[in-house]
């Protein structure tokens, strides 16, 4: 039994190395200076430590104005998700109605699709309203559930059908109209999955790079992702400016999850999609 | 179990007393209301897209202003396009790579992490966290560290004097790399995935088992493996999904290359409309990759009732 946990744990450390190698590698190679990496690479351990990559991206990309479009188009997001979905969700857990089975099917499907299945007319859609090179493409369809709204909202509607209905019973016998149970009986008691939604929304439109791409095509209305794709790496480049525009943009999802970590325990996130 | 069932007798709890309090037809005018946000989304931002794409598809449309009707030309030339052939098969072999490593994989380190060893969290939280990154930055980290010779993969083999596989720069190569990189940054997701499923395994089962002398392999072959057919059919469908939709990777990565082998249908529908400005042409390319994806979860779902087991 003791030589079983002791290999465990020699595995589990070996894989946590090979798990963060990328990351520190990532994270050396940003503060070693260019011409060391051209002649040398970067080792395990930096060696000379230098700011000078990440006042490099600073200083030849808008990332200032990619950090403020990322957290704007994300807060955003979020906020449209958090009431378009946990409408839906409330709707599909608490009402049961016939066609609810077609419309959770439907919700599922989409899951399925292809962005690029949407992508050309949603393009002509958007460039019809003017808002090519806005943040609006990234934030309206949030507040309408939209394909990214699927998972969320089995997930809520996996937490609504936790709270026991005595609550919302109690409630409708002292007369309270459907609305007032979602937002003062269901929606307070559903906290910890409230923070974990927050958290999975903000992260997918934070990470999301194929919208921006599509949508915004001047560099300083893109967000942090999508100003990422202007470092192609197929051609001979400059591999600490890069890893250190990565490092910037990789550095807010981190501290998200290490922050919501805890919610994430408290629910399990397999759950709401197996229902 | 009993929480399973407590869950559900309240749930017939609340069909029962709200059909009692509000009727039926009430139903569905109230859920209509909340699911109206979401119902506006799906035509405008879903449906209605999906619908004129296809409408597109039989056009010769470009950037600027409706094409003319080719009817069924874009289709058959799709096939006739090697490059496209390509980009299937290409996104095929991408799938083979990693769906079933991604599973077995992450089986496991499910397994690893079930033990109930101190510091589980931690770990857990370690291999969680590339999941968390954009696919984008985990394209341009594993295009370093795949660099030649100077990136760090290519550094610790000359330390150790071992050649250098090529990485990106091999055709052989190519499709294998983005499929480390995705399994480096996904594996720790479907691991807390089946985690989540081997706890809730009932403990007596294990226990009868063990008193009658079952060793580790059988146990895990005769009842843990079964109990998890569930989760391994979930993770399946959306892994095999996200698979067929590769597109971040190789566009950071490789934009195709080298020599188109780890060009990806999801890149070349990308390359098409917006690079090559074939608006018509990429919706019919993008048609067929979703009739693709349909047959393959329809076959998935149809297998189901032979492996998958319910307890």
């Amino acid at each position: 039994m003791a030589s079983r946990r002791l290999s465990s744990y020699v595995i589990l450390v070996l894989l946590t190395a090979v798990f963060l190698l990328p990351i520190w590698s990532m994270f050396v190679t940003s503060v070693t200076p260019e011409g060391l990496i051209f002649s040398q690479g970067s080792g395990l351990w930096p060696s000379h430590l230098s700011w000078a990559n990440f006042q490099a991206a600073f200083s030849q990309y808008p990332y200032g104005n990619w950090y403020a479009n990322s957290l704007i188009s994300s807060v955003f997001f979020t906020i449209g998700q958090l009431f378009s979905c946990s409408f839906a969700a409330f709707a599909l857990a608490h009402f049961p109605f016939r066609g609810r089975g077609v419309v959770m099917l439907f919700i599922l499907a989409t899951m399925m699709l292809p962005f690029q299945a949407v992508m050309i007319p949603l393009f002509l859609l958007f460039n019809q309203f003017h808002w090519i090179n806005t943040l609006m493409p990234l934030i309206v369809p949030a507040f309408f559930g939209d394909i990214s709204g699927a998972v969320g909202i089995f997930l809520l509607r996996q937490a609504f059908m936790q709270v026991p209905y005595e609550f919302a019973e109690a409630a409708y016998v002292e007369g309270a109209r459907p609305f007032q149970v979602y937002r003062h009986v269901l929606m307070p008691m559903i906290k910890p999955y409230l923070a974990v939604f927050a958290v999975l929304a903000f992260l997918t439109s934070w990470n999301d790079f194929i919208r921006p791409l599509v949508f915004i095509t001047a560099a300083p209305h893109t967000t942090v992702t999508g100003g990422l794709s202007f470092f192609q790496t197929q051609f001979d480049v400059e591999w600490g400016l890069v890893m250190a525009s990565t490092l910037l943009a990789v550095v807010p999802p981190l501290i998200i999850y290490l922050l919501g970590q805890r919610y994430l325990t408290e629910v399990n996130l397999g759950s709401g999609l197996k229902g | 179990m009993d929480a399973e069932r407590a869950r559900l007798r309240g749930v017939t709890r609340l069909r029962s007393a709200v059909m009692r309090h509000r009727g039926g037809a009430r139903h569905l005018w109230s859920a209509g209301l909340f699911l109206l946000p979401y119902t506006i989304g799906a035509i405008v931002f879903i449906l209605g897209p999906i619908v004129y794409s296809l409408s597109v598809s039989f056009t010769d449309r470009g950037l600027f202003g409706p094409g003319h009707s080719v009817g069924w030309s874009n289709y058959s030339k799709a096939f006739a396009d090697p490059l496209f052939v390509t980009s299937l098969t290409n996104t095929a072999y991408y799938a083979f790579l990693v769906v079933p490593a991604e599973i077995v994989l992450s089986i496991l380190l499910a397994a690893l992490l079930n033990q109930k060893l101190r510091g589980t969290t931690f770990f857990r939280s370690v291999f969680f966290m590339p999941f968390v990154l954009s696919l984008v930055s985990v394209g341009l980290i594993w295009g370093w560290m795949y660099s030649p010779s100077f990136g760090s993969l290519d550094q610790i083999l000359q330390a150790v004097h071992l050649p250098s596989p090529g990485w990106l720069s091999d055709p052989n190569m190519g499709m294998p790399s983005v499929a480390i990189a995705t399994l480096w940054r996904n594996t720790g997701y479907y691991a807390v995935i089946f985690l989540a499923a081997l706890q809730s395994v009932p403990q007596e089962l294990y226990e009868a088992a063990r008193v009658e002398g079952a060793g580790a392999v059988r146990v895990f072959l005769r009842i843990t493996l079964p109990l998890l057919t569930p989760t391994i059919f979930f993770v399946l469908v959306i892994a095999t999904i996200f698979a067929s939709q590769v597109f971040d990777l190789t566009f950071i990565m490789t934009q195709g290359g080298p020599i188109h082998s780890t060009l990806t249908t999801g890149l070349y529908i990308y390359q098409t409309a917006f690079s090559n400005g074939q608006l018509g042409y990429a919706s019919a390319q993008s048609w067929v990759l979703l009739i693709v994806v349909l047959a393959l979860t329809g076959v998935y779902f149809l297998s189901e009732r032979w492996w998958v087991f319910y307890g």
